[in-house]
């Protein structure tokens, strides 16, 4: 093993590491909505019980394929699932998903961060508080983006762009830094400080218990009471499972290869185990108590049962840069309640951007032989130009179609991948073995079974699912306006192209690593 | 709220906090957390 190779400084470190990938933008944006889509109390059931049967044995077996393939210096997915089946010469090609998936998610998740940091700027210096209604903030995100010519304090995309560029200079630099110096020590501090300001704004919304709206059953109670009072009907439901599982996916970082990448610079007999479930516990806890006592209860009180639905149907965005600064300007202090909130989502943002970034960059570190820095540089420029189509083509549905693959799609395929290749071609008993390995909790034996049978029976089923649902539409392009098709399908063929260099690339690194070991 | 509504949410947030609480605890005080190298 070599003695250069990069480590966390603590267990703490990794945990916290880990736990600031997975909660993210989606913990409080994400969520909300899709608790909130399916109407009064029918999603929670099937969270959890997804939570339990696919999130939980997913976290493990990623944590645990990372570091058994740390052991052989790969920190990214295609030299993980070459040493995780040594003879078969293309599984590595399949890893690629590993790297890709995180790029495309970098590709635009950027850019949104940085509306965080900038709407955490606005609220600061007034220009949100000055907003009356829904239109009036509808209106302003539409002219941050540049999209409505110059009006006001706003130029075209400039704004946008300057903070954007904030934005992506802080991403690379804490890279820059590494896993010790610049991840582990960001989210050492950030983490807490973001639970922190989550806390305060449960708080404060859990205590409204005045608000002038005409409305007494519109109350912070009965917000929770539309996210927590079952409706067993609910679960006969396969959209709402399919929902539920697909947000696990999501919020838990799980199947995109952060995780085989941040587990991959543990000792081999560092625990896997605990860490594994702390981390995921972490962002539960910043989901469904926080997220579930804030952006729920909030929208209740305000706009009541009936529009919570619409509000839901209308979108993340709509209910982060529009529902919730909207809420906050009816409130006491509202300007730093509106910064609490748009710094808090930009923490959560910055610990799980700079998450998506490792793949590659340990890629080119491991692969290639590159330094850090000089890995970094090149991710920077390419991630730069990639990142432009999202910002510049925004409201053609580039950003859409890259979240569509990014977060819905391949990370579905990788968890895919990655359950198979452990439980049945590694081997069930290895697994379990390695697993184990330095553990500080013992794992019920239920999770071996659940790990080699219900978890891959639940991914193909909503691989299954999406195939017979929505695949043709998707790839027809059926839901895409017709203006906006061309750089729809633009995009994908920009992805495609990404696909083939990063083969190419694993191609080459294979090749050179052969040409290498026979002389 | 209906009473089945804040069992379930009560569980729920104790099961999570209590794990949460549970491991953190393991972590920080199974041996000194900074590793030697």
């Amino acid at each position: 093993m070599s003695n250069g190779r990069e480590r966390w400084g603590t267990k703490l470190g990794v945990i916290l590491a880990v736990a600031g990938s997975a909660v993210g933008l989606g913990n409080f944006l994400r969520f909300p909505v899709q608790a909130a889509k399916y109407g009064e109390g029918a999603f929670m059931i099937p969270y959890l019980v997804a939570l339990v049967i696919v999130g939980i044995p997913l976290v493990w077996v990623e944590w645990t394929a990372g570091r058994y393939g740390g052991g052989f210096e790969h920190s990214s997915a295609p030299g993980i699932f070459q040493s995780l089946w040594k003879k078969n010469r293309f599984i590595k090609y399949f890893g690629i998903f590993g790297i890709f998936g995180p790029f495309l998610i970098y590709m635009y998740y950027v850019y949104i961060e940085s509306w965080c940091l900038a709407y955490a700027y606005y609220s600061i210096t007034g220009q949100l508080a000055q907003i009356t209604d829904s239109g009036g903030f509808v209106e302003f995100l539409t002219n941050y983006q540049g999209l409505s010519g110059d009006i006001g304090a706003f130029s075209g995309t400039v704004p946008g762009y300057v903070f954007f560029f904030i934005t992506f200079l802080l991403n690379i630099g804490v890279t820059y830094f590494g896993i010790k110096g610049g991840i582990e020590r960001l989210c050492n501090f950030a983490l807490p400080l973001l639970f922190l300001f989550g806390i305060i704004l449960a708080i404060r919304v859990l205590t409204l218990f005045s608000v002038d709206n005409g409305q007494p059953g519109w109350n912070a109670i009965n917000g929770l009471g539309f996210l927590w009072n079952a409706d067993l009907s609910a679960l006969k439901s396969a959209k709402v499972w399919m929902a539920a599982a697909g947000q696990i996916f999501f919020t838990l970082s799980v199947g995109m290869g952060v995780i085989l990448t941040y587990s991959s610079y543990l000792e081999r007999s560092d625990d896997v185990a605990l860490s594994g479930l702390a981390a995921a516990s972490t962002n539960e806890f910043a989901e469904v108590v926080v997220a579930g006592s804030l952006v729920i209860p909030a929208a209740f009180i305000f706009f009541g049962p009936s529009q919570i639905v619409d509000i839901a149907n209308s979108g993340a965005f709509n209910l982060g840069f529009v529902t919730m600064p909207q809420i906050f300007n009816q409130m006491h202090l509202s300007a730093i309640l509106s910064f609490i909130w748009f710094f808090m989502l930009f923490l959560a943002g910055i610990t799980s951007s700079i998450s998506i970034a490792q793949p590659s960059v340990a890629f080119l570190q491991d692969e290639f032989n590159f330094t850090r820095q000089k890995a970094v540089k090149i991710f920077g420029v390419v991630a730069f130009i990639l990142c432009q189509p999202a910002l510049l083509f925004i409201h053609r549905g580039v950003l859409d179609d890259l979240d569509f693959w990014g977060a819905n799609f391949i990370i579905v395929i990788g968890a895919t991948l990655e359950i198979i290749l452990l439980a049945w071609v590694f081997g069930i008993d290895r697994c379990w073995d390695e697993m184990h390995q330095g553990c500080k909790l013992k794992i019920p034996r239920i999770f071996r079974f659940i790990i080699k049978y219900v978890t891959p029976a639940c991914l193909l089923t909503l691989l299954g699912w999406w195939m017979i649902t929505e695949w043709w539409d998707v790839i027809t392009m059926a839901n895409v306006p017709d203006e906006n098709v061309p750089y729809v399908l633009g995009t994908r063929l920009l992805l495609v192209a990404i696909l083939v260099i990063l083969a190419i690339m694993v191609f080459i690194a294979w090749s050179r690593r052969d040409t290498e070991k026979y002389h | 709220m209906k009473t089945g509504g804040w069992t379930f949410m009560i569980l729920t947030w104790g099961a999570i906090t209590a794990v949460l609480v549970g491991c953190y605890y393991r972590v920080i005080t199974d041996k000194p957390d900074k590793k030697e190298h």
